[in-house]
């Protein structure tokens, strides 16, 4: 009998256990270097070669903290629903959710956890580390519930060409990918250089992922020096869209999608509500500087309509202009059990955005859209 | 006053008054003068400043720059002036090339005859879209000079042609103290609005971070002087992506101003979640250049930021950010058609609009098509506010 699906949530964040990479790489290549968590100043944080992880959060889980604040200092407090199969299970039961597409935690949370002055071996080594755990603890346990999505060790688009191919043999249904490669010293997503594994993301019909701000470190202007955190992650939670939304513009005026017309690219915790602005104004910017002679052929907003998705999970007025993003273009998301997280409201929040809302829409988003994207 | 005759002359041919009769029923809030090459160098002291004084040279290339404060502004145009060029995009490599109406009062009021504009609201060029050219400059003392020059030619020249044009002052955004006080001079000498850099920390090391309290006393005045502070897009580079070196030019120009509305979005969240609003709450801030699109999702975002973050709490923001932005803030559109059926998340009475003349984006000379293209489905009674009641009386302007 066929799985039903209700909602699928395709943006969540699967917390590594503290044994992700120390039982899947060899120490005697390593030693100390392989992520690992480590107590210091009283508390345990992840390091890798040397380096704090993630802000130096051991799980970054406001959403499921009672007072949404107090973050665990100890493994011994961290709840295990947001690290095993069955307590993530029991946390999307509460939901409604069917299926849930995971995206990393200490990994980086838009899989630029790697991505820093790292040795390109050690890279390679902690990212097949991490595509297996998600594969044996997830995928196999529960492969119609849990969607894996793989990091690629993206120093060389060699490397990242192969760890694709070995991903997507291991049930993976798509990949991250940085949104502002240049700021971590890579050829920009325009260049060439990326073909090869565009090519190959088109061949395996894998999608191309862009987390929110997708690793991009900008937007210093953030918060003022010395604002405390609950400032500064709404404002930075805030602004992010400010970055998604610069990721695609970049990416419809880049040419990549003109050269691989069936190539999927798909923002998560991208939000909605900014798309008709892109698409009026790469619009807009095409026909006023006539880029449809620079090899620009389409519309941007039709190649939109033909090869991207975005997802929202709070919106109402990004909703209201479905018909202009396009109906089949737009998934939805909890982003359990980050801050910004409806968890566990999804009935609350949907019935917000879907106020005047046909039934047949909102299964579209909630089910059709996704199931297309991730062959469910 | 220094342009005097020329002042006298345009009084004379009957082109000043007091009040203005619209004609259109248009008024843009975000337009470009284009400043002559010797702009500064005729009106401060060369005894004094020597060659830091801005002012144009031409290059090993043959193309003509600005070379402020002893550095040659290579990334920057001469003249932003590409809706004047035939292919919406290149631009003028020599003065002897800058179309007039870039410049001169005169040709600009033609060209506003031409596209329907009744009044325009005045940025800078080479100053800096929102002045920040000047405000990066570090000697403080030259900093203040080549802000009151430009100032001082702004009423000068352009306020004294006509009451259409809406005459703005740049700020000496590098000190808190100069920048009050130019506020509070140009103010007094007829200027309606202050033009601020996004970030000035970010373009002068001398400036604390916008959103610290340092900067109250420049908000008190601003306040109390009751004309609003603008950021034009593109000021801030932290909130911008940077242009691929993949891109042909025409493809760096699209991109480039699609990013810099992007990034006023984070300009509008700043100085909502700063708490600078909530404690002036007569500072009219606009934004020009943000377009309005993607206005009622900031909104939505700052206002579940607030809540999941509980900011009310935790910072003392009682009130939600959206209830701020509908009480004091102001954005603007040009290029959009479907930003406008959401009109009533963002509120008729905060969205202005705008033509960006000269540059290329600008909606010249096809402003009255692309209005009555995008304005199809809105009420008479709210376009009338989108289109000019809400710029006339945010800038008091007498019609």
């Amino acid at each position: 009998m066929a799985f039903e699906y209700k909602r699928i949530d395709v943006d969540s964040h699967c917390q590594e256990k503290p044994d992700t990479w120390t039982s899947r790489m060899s120490r005697a290549k390593w030693g100390d270097r392989i992520p690992q968590i480590v107590e210091r100043d009283g508390r345990e944080t992840w390091m890798c070669d040397g380096k704090v992880m993630m802000n130096g959060w051991l799980a970054l889980c406001h959403g499921v903290i009672p007072d949404r604040k107090s973050l665990p200092t100890h493994w011994r407090d961290v709840p295990s629903m947001i690290y095993t199969a069955d307590g993530r299970m029991r946390a999307m039961d509460r939901d409604g959710v069917s299926a849930q597409v995971l995206f990393p935690n200490t990994a980086g949370v838009g899989g630029e956890g790697f991505m820093i002055k790292m040795d390109p071996e050690l890279q390679k080594d902690c990212v097949r580390a991490y595509n297996d755990y998600l594969a044996e603890e997830f995928y196999d346990v529960a492969p119609h519930r849990f969607i894996t999505l793989a990091e690629l060790p993206l120093s060389s688009v060699e490397a990242a060409v192969a760890e694709l191919k070995h991903a997507a043999n291991r049930g993976h249904r798509g990949f991250l990918m940085i949104g502002a490669t240049e700021q971590y010293r890579l050829p920009a997503f325009a260049d060439r250089y990326w073909d090869p594994l565009w090519g190959t993301a088109q061949d395996l019909d894998m999608p191309v992922h862009f987390h929110n701000v997708a690793g991009a470190k900008r937007l210093t202007l953030g918060s003022e020096p010395g604002a405390s955190d609950m400032k500064m992650l709404a404002i930075g939670s805030a602004n992010s869209f400010a970055l998604s939304s610069q990721i695609f513009a970049n990416l419809l005026l880049s040419g990549v999608l003109e050269r691989f017309p069936k190539l999927t690219f798909v923002g998560a915790e991208s939000g909605i509500g900014w798309v008709p602005y892109v698409l009026e104004a790469c619009d807009y910017e095409w026909e006023r500087n006539q880029l449809y002679k620079n090899g620009l052929k389409r519309k941007p907003s039709d190649v939109f309509r033909q090869q991207c998705y975005v997802d929202f999970w709070y919106e109402q007025a990004g909703i209201k202009l479905r018909d202009f993003i396009g109906v089949d273009r737009i998934l939805w998301e909890t982003d359990f059990p980050h801050p910004t997280s409806i968890w566990p409201a999804a009935d609350k929040w949907l019935k917000w955005s879907f106020e005047g809302v046909p039934e047949e829409d909102q299964h579209k988003i909630l089910v059709e859209n996704p199931k297309r994207v991730y062959k469910l | 006053m220094r342009f005097q005759a020329a002042a006298a002359f345009l009084t004379a041919a009957g082109l000043e008054g007091d009040a203005v009769g619209l004609r259109f029923g248009v008024i843009s809030v975000d337009d470009h003068v284009v400043e002559p090459p010797d702009l500064w160098t005729r009106c401060m002291s060369r005894a004094k400043w020597g060659g830091r004084i801005p002012h144009v040279a031409a290059q090993a290339d043959g193309a003509e720059r600005w070379v402020i404060e002893g550095q040659v502004r290579t990334g920057s145009a001469l003249a932003a002036t590409g809706a004047l060029s035939k292919d919406r995009g290149s631009e003028p490599q020599t003065w002897s090339e800058v179309p007039k109406s870039a410049y001169d009062p005169q040709a600009r009021l033609t060209a506003m005859d031409s596209d329907g504009i009744d009044c325009s609201v005045l940025y800078p060029s080479a100053a800096g879209g929102s002045g920040e050219v000047i405000g990066a400059i570090k000697d403080l003392e030259l900093q203040i000079e080549c802000a009151r020059t430009y100032n001082d030619w702004i009423i000068d020249v352009w306020a004294a042609s006509s009451t259409r044009f809406v005459p703005q002052a740049i700020l000496p955004a590098g000190s808190i103290e100069a920048a009050v006080a130019e506020a509070r001079r140009a103010v007094g000498s007829g200027h309606k609005g202050v033009i601020m850099p996004a970030q000035p920390s970010q373009i002068n090391p001398a400036a604390p971070h916008l959103y610290k309290p340092d900067w109250d006393p420049l908000w008190t005045t601003i306040q109390e002087l009751d004309v609003p502070v603008c950021f034009h897009a593109g000021s801030a580079p932290s909130v911008m992506f940077e242009i691929s070196p993949a891109y042909d030019a025409a493809g760096a120009r699209a991109f480039d101003n699609v990013r810099q509305s992007a990034g006023s979005a984070a300009l509008i969240n700043g100085m909502v979640l700063s708490g600078i609003l909530y404690r002036f709450p007569k500072l009219w801030p606009v934004f020009p250049g943000s377009a309005i699109d993607y206005v009622p999702f900031a909104l939505e975002a700052l206002d579940h930021q607030w809540e999941r973050q509980r900011l009310a709490e935790n910072e003392g923001l009682t009130q939600r950010p959206s209830e701020i932005f509908h009480r004091q803030c102001y954005v603007t559109t040009w290029r959009e058609k479907v930003g406008l059926r959401n009109r009533n998340y963002v509120g008729p009475d905060r969205i202005l609009w705008q033509s960006e003349f000269p540059r290329s984006t600008s909606t010249y000379p096809e402003s009255e098509r692309m209005i009555e293209n995008n304005f199809a489905e809105v009420p008479a009674q709210e376009r009338e506010l989108i289109l000019w009641r809400n710029a006339a009386r945010l800038y008091k302007l007498s019609i």
